[in-house]
């Protein structure tokens, strides 16, 4: 109850008795593909670290994280290693057959989180594939299923919804901490001065930072960028914008695609930019929000006045 | 009904938890975390450089360590770029700054010289930390501050 008058607060619609068991079928129906699209992408992606995962331990895992910690007191690490790579990917082909499975699922999460640890224990961590892993956690927690889940109860296909929405919850609070954070650091430099987030150089000097940190010599659109903060200025404000009332999005399905689509391009400009890209996300980001099951198709002054925050404003009547 | 209803707290649980522990863990507790990425603007920044002035008895003109790649590939050296090398120089400027002596620089040292001095007998090199502004680096190449940190000899055991 108090969930739902949160949503409400928010600002989703309520919908008459009818519309709503219409609209849970389509959801459903239109969630169950997007978390089989899912399930396919994280067979697709560990397998592009193959090889990187193989000569890393070879070469040595110089600071394991916590899930691989016990390889090192193997004798033989790296057969062990290839018996979990294997292991692994028997789990990605099970899910693939049946992600109603919930063995299958929790199996899939479990090699992910080894091959992810494994990765990340070069002694950085990096957060390219945190999200497609705690996408898999929230996935466990869908109902079980067999065949093409047909044959659900209205009560379990509600409990697919819920379940598809924690995880578009979760995957944008991610985005929201990154975006509060900013507003924190723009905020408290205009009270105590300095060069903070809502600095016009601010864009300038993450990029300047990236190359010397990383000994990079700029490109040409990084030139650009640094030479003509200005330009980059606007974007920069509604990437922080978009990143900050991320989480509130949840609650708008009008909103998802739009969402969705601005995030892939926030890491698309990231890229172009800075030369760091989050793959994973911009393809998860894709089957969640742009192509999100909750979409609602509203005219676009409806969906101004839905905008997080600015909607405030309202736009026309 | 149960289990439906389990569900529509997971997401507000698993939130509150997630965000708790990434913003409160003193140090990055894996699969948490805080997603403070480029959150603050790097107005100054720093970096330990590494020159090499003397490889197996020959003095040569300093060489950057990491990067002057080129003239590292002519002397044979192997150059593992990643974040791990960038930090283990960072980690050898932090020790040699605050405690040469200790225990925990001599194994920084050793992790250091094992990592990046693999093809040469003998070598002496000096630790410096640069500060500089970002931009003003890459616009004008120019370090705010130049602070040697130490002069080292490094020669392989039989």
């Amino acid at each position: 109850m108090l969930l739902r008058r949160l949503r409400r607060w928010i600002g989703e619609r309520p919908l008459a008795g009818t519309q709503i068991f219409e609209r849970q079928r389509t959801d459903y129906g239109r969630a169950i593909t997007s978390i089989k699209t899912f399930y396919l992408l994280t067979v697709l992606i560990p397998a592009a670290y193959w090889q990187g995962l193989l000569e890393l331990v070879e070469s040595g895992i110089p600071e394991p994280l916590w899930p691989v910690r016990f390889v090192l007191t193997l004798a033989r690490p790296e057969i062990v290693t290839n018996v979990f790579l294997f292991a692994g990917v028997g789990a990605f082909l099970w899910i693939l057959c049946a992600p109603g499975s919930r063995w299958a699922r929790v199996s899939s999460f479990a090699g992910n989180l080894l091959v992810v640890s494994l990765l990340y224990s070069r002694g950085k961590i990096y957060h390219t594939l945190h999200a497609m892993l705690w996408m898999q956690f929230v996935f466990i927690f869908l109902p079980v299923w067999k065949g093409d889940g047909s044959t659900l109860r209205r009560r379990d296909r509600q409990s697919v919804l819920v379940t598809f929405a924690t995880a578009q919850g979760l995957l944008l609070l991610f985005y929201s901490m990154s975006g509060v954070a900013k507003v924190f650091d723009g905020v408290y430099h205009l009270i105590h001065g300095g060069l903070g987030s809502f600095s016009p150089l601010a864009m300038a000097y993450q990029i300047a930072y990236h190359l010397t940190s990383q000994y990079h010599t700029p490109t040409l659109p990084q030139t650009f960028a640094m030479n003509q903060p200005l330009l980059g200025y606007p974007v920069y404000l509604i990437t922080i914008y978009v990143q900050a009332t991320a989480l509130l999005v949840v609650a708008k399905p009008s909103l998802h695609r739009v969402w969705g689509t601005a995030l892939i391009l926030f890491h698309v400009g990231t890229k172009l930019f800075m030369g760091i890209f989050f793959l994973e996300n911009t393809l998860i980001l894709g089957v969640l929000l742009v192509n999100s099951p909750f979409l609602r198709d509203r005219p676009w002054r409806e969906r101004l006045r839905e905008l997080p925050v600015l909607g405030l404003l309202r736009f026309g009547r | 009904m149960r289990a439906y209803r389990l569900r529509t707290l997971l997401l507000p649980t698993l939130g509150v938890a997630y965000v708790l522990i990434a913003q409160t863990a003193p140090q990055e507790i894996f699969p948490f975390f805080k997603w403070n990425l480029f959150s603050s603007v790097p107005v100054t920044a720093q970096r330990v450089h590494v020159k090499i002035h003397q490889i197996d008895g020959e003095e040569l003109s300093p060489f950057d360590l990491v990067k002057d790649r080129a003239t590292l590939r002519q002397r044979g050296f192997s150059v593992p770029y990643s974040m791990y090398s960038v930090r283990t120089l960072n980690m050898l400027g932090a020790c040699l700054e605050r405690s040469p002596a200790s225990h925990w620089c001599r194994n920084i040292r050793a992790d250091f010289e094992r990592t990046f001095l693999t093809k040469v007998r003998s070598t002496s090199y000096r630790v410096i930390r640069l500060r500089y502004d970002p931009l003003e680096l890459l616009r004008h190449g120019k370090y705010r501050e130049r602070i040697k940190l130490a002069s080292l000899h490094f020669e392989r055991q039989p």
